[in-house]
């Protein structure tokens, strides 16, 4: 016989020492009803619906992690988006008042902040003064 | 994954071996109310279950222990593949027989096991039977033939199953299957989807590898 073709009848007849490896006595007779045991817990552990849309929480927790940080993000993201467009419609409406003051008020001179404002009139000459002559004649006793 | 390349005479010479020895299990027989026991178990009939299971668990169960060289993971992957059998049972049409369909869920389990175990190999044996002592043939290999002839059988399979975590799994599993279990090179291409020819040069190859790993027992 080809000498390897006697090696692998050598190797044939060690892999049929495999056929002698056997489980411990008795496994058999329990296993199917092991197996049907657990056919039958998970059928009356069926999944809730909130399960079965993917929200169990016990079994994810980095699911349950990123889903939390995304929750938050959307709700700065809305928060600050809110701030935002409040503060457009502040800033929208501001100039609008202003320009109209100003409108209003004309034309005005414009001064730097670190002059001093010498005022060459004083505010008793916007009042209106006309000298008029008095007469008193006192009481005869 | 690469194959070795196989010269014709040696192809030649490993499958004049193919021919199953008297010793080696005959090829399945599909029983003709497999079917019967299916369709009741389709309907949600576990007792129809039970008996399907009870028929096939000691080939899946062996197939698996083979492949682990691990008899708690053997056990653990038994009970899910006939879990997952009942579970997907309702998309079973019955092109191909329920053991061939049942073992297809048995070898991707087991597969998929070992590619996240990756190296972390611990061997859980189970005990050899006492029928061992008595075949010749094995008697004769560590007794006679041997250059070690202190060697027990004991330390043979153990040798022989860190020689099979050497192989890769699709190697190991043509392995389990045709030279243990004695499957024909038909029923493991349908089981391992794939064409003869690519189990008989996945044997040879195997048987190669073997040969190399116990080469001091083997002499």
């Amino acid at each position: 016989m080809n000498p390897q073709a006697d090696n692998f009848e050598q190797i044939r007849k060690v892999l049929a020492l495999k056929r002698h490896e056997q489980p411990p006595p008795g496994y058999f007779q329990n296993l199917s009803a092991r197996i049907i045991s657990r056919i039958e817990s998970a059928e009356s552990d069926q999944p809730t619906l909130w399960e079965r849309l993917g929200f169990a929480f016990g079994s994810k927790p980095a699911f349950v992690c990123a889903l939390g940080v995304v929750a938050c993000g959307l709700i700065c993201i809305g928060l600050l988006s809110t701030q935002g467009t409040a503060a457009d419609a502040i800033a929208r409406q501001q100039p609008f008042d202003t320009q109209s003051a100003l409108m209003l008020a004309g034309p005005q001179e414009t001064r730097s902040s670190i002059e001093p404002v010498i005022s060459q009139v004083s505010a008793f000459d916007q009042i209106p003064v006309r000298p008029e002559r008095a007469s008193y004649t006192p009481p005869r006793q | 994954m690469s194959e070795v390349a196989i010269h014709p005479s040696s192809l030649a010479n490993a499958l004049e071996l193919d021919t199953p020895s008297p010793a080696q299990p005959q090829p399945l027989l599909v029983p003709t109310h497999d079917a019967a026991l299916v369709r009741r178990a389709q309907d949600g009939d576990v007792g129809a279950y039970d008996e399907l299971i009870r028929r096939y668990q000691e080939r899946i169960y062996a197939t698996v222990y083979h492949m682990t060289s691990n008899h708690e993971d053997a056990n653990d992957l038994t009970q899910e593949t006939f879990i997952k059998g009942f579970q997907a049972l309702k998309s079973f049409k019955g092109d191909s027989s329920f053991y061939t369909w049942v073992y297809r869920i048995a070898v991707n389990k087991t597969i998929n096991f070992l590619k996240q175990r990756k190296n972390r190999t611990h061997l859980s044996l189970n005990d050899l039977d006492f029928n061992a002592e008595n075949d010749p043939d094995l008697v004769a290999l560590v007794s006679d033939r041997t250059p070690r002839r202190d060697i027990g059988l004991s330390e043979l399979q153990q040798k022989l199953n860190k020689a099979m975590q050497k192989l890769s799994e699709p190697h190991r599993l043509v392995v389990t299957l045709h030279d243990v279990q004695g499957l024909s090179h038909e029923e493991i291409g349908h089981i391992m989807d794939c064409n003869i020819g690519t189990v008989r040069s996945r044997l040879f190859y195997a048987r190669q590898q073997l040969q190399a790993h116990l080469s001091d027992y083997l002499k």
